[in-house]
């Protein structure tokens, strides 16, 4: 199911605070939520990020779906507690959440 | 006397407490590599001049790589250019320059090091003493599940003064991954990366890179 506005706009708010600026404009997909979500739970430095998160039994796909603007709201409220995981986000998964956005 | 030993005491406390805060507000150090990738490393190859023919030649940042020209699309989105071809295959190339993780301090190890790091050694090699130079060491470790996982060719090769480190890692969905190096440029370092695309044909590309 194509994503909400405000899932579009918490994904977006995720996207500019691992990437920079120029990430703003790239589409948002179905594809991209995936790919913040792996990326998210997969980048080991990123622990901190999801523990904080209310975790269920499972983490089915539309998980980080219902949790982006929770994500969202931490990471801007992070400040430097999680620049270990923004940087190796940045230098990990730049290239393929981008391709994903032009839905490649 | 007493009461000035307590406040000397407090104060000693105090700054201890600000000099461990000053320190977490460090980007800090990446956690030891456990991956199994984070093992393996990748083998030195004599280099093969490429069989090229009728490409483009794209320069990006003291970098010149030839490309295959027809591209159906291209695109630039930060310091990454994505060329999109009709038969889907993908290549991504730009520069990348060290990773902000020691907090400003200076260190010894380049962003052109960098990839010798993540090619030729293993999380079981003795890391640097420095702390800021630590920081990249293990940055650099952390970066090779990317480049290792899935892969079952990973070489390096040198030629004149440009260094190539390959790979075929399928991790993330690529299907090969390349880390170009020229003495000169210190400060960066070429990325390439490929989806859908012949490893061969990958292989040819990264090696015209002057």
């Amino acid at each position: 199911m194509e994503p909400t506005d405000m899932e579009k706009d918490a994904a977006r708010e995720i996207l500019v605070y691992f990437f920079g600026i120029h990430a703003e404009s790239w589409p948002i997909n179905d594809r991209v939520i995936d790919k913040i979500g792996e990326m998210l739970l997969k980048e080991r430095q990123c622990a901190k990020v999801m523990d904080a998160l209310p975790r269920p039994g499972t983490v089915d796909k539309g998980y980080i779906k219902r949790q982006l603007r929770n994500i969202a709201r931490r990471l801007a409220g992070g400040g430097h507690s999680y620049d270990v995981c923004r940087t190796a986000i940045k230098y990990g998964w730049e290239r393929v959440v981008y391709l994903a956005s032009q839905g490649l | 006397m007493a009461r000035m030993r307590g406040f000397a005491g407090r104060m000693a406390a105090a700054l201890l407490a600000a000099a461990c805060l000053l320190t977490n507000t460090w980007a800090g150090e990446a956690s030891r590599c456990e991956h199994p990738a984070c093992l393996k490393t990748a083998r030195h190859q004599p280099y093969v001049e490429p069989e090229l023919s009728g490409l483009r030649t794209v320069e990006i940042d003291g970098f010149a790589v030839k490309v295959p020209p027809a591209a159906r699309q291209i695109k630039l989105s930060g310091r990454t250019l994505y060329l999109i071809y009709r038969d889907g295959a993908v290549l991504a190339l730009g520069t990348a320059t060290s990773p902000p993780v020691t907090g400003g301090a200076p260190t010894s190890i380049t962003a052109a090091q960098l990839p010798e790091i993540v090619f030729l050694h293993s999380a079981t090699d003795q890391e640097p003493r420095a702390e800021a130079d630590r920081a990249l060491w293990r940055f650099a470790i952390n970066l090779k599940p990317y480049f290792f996982e899935g892969a079952d060719v990973a070489f390096v090769t040198q030629h004149g003064k440009t260094r190539y480190f390959l790979s075929n890692s399928t991790a993330q969905g690529f299907s090969g991954r390349a880390l170009v190096t020229k003495e000169g440029i210190s400060h960066s370092y070429l990325q390439i990366d490929a989806k859908n695309m012949d490893f061969r044909r990958f292989v040819s590309i990264v090696l015209s890179t002057r």
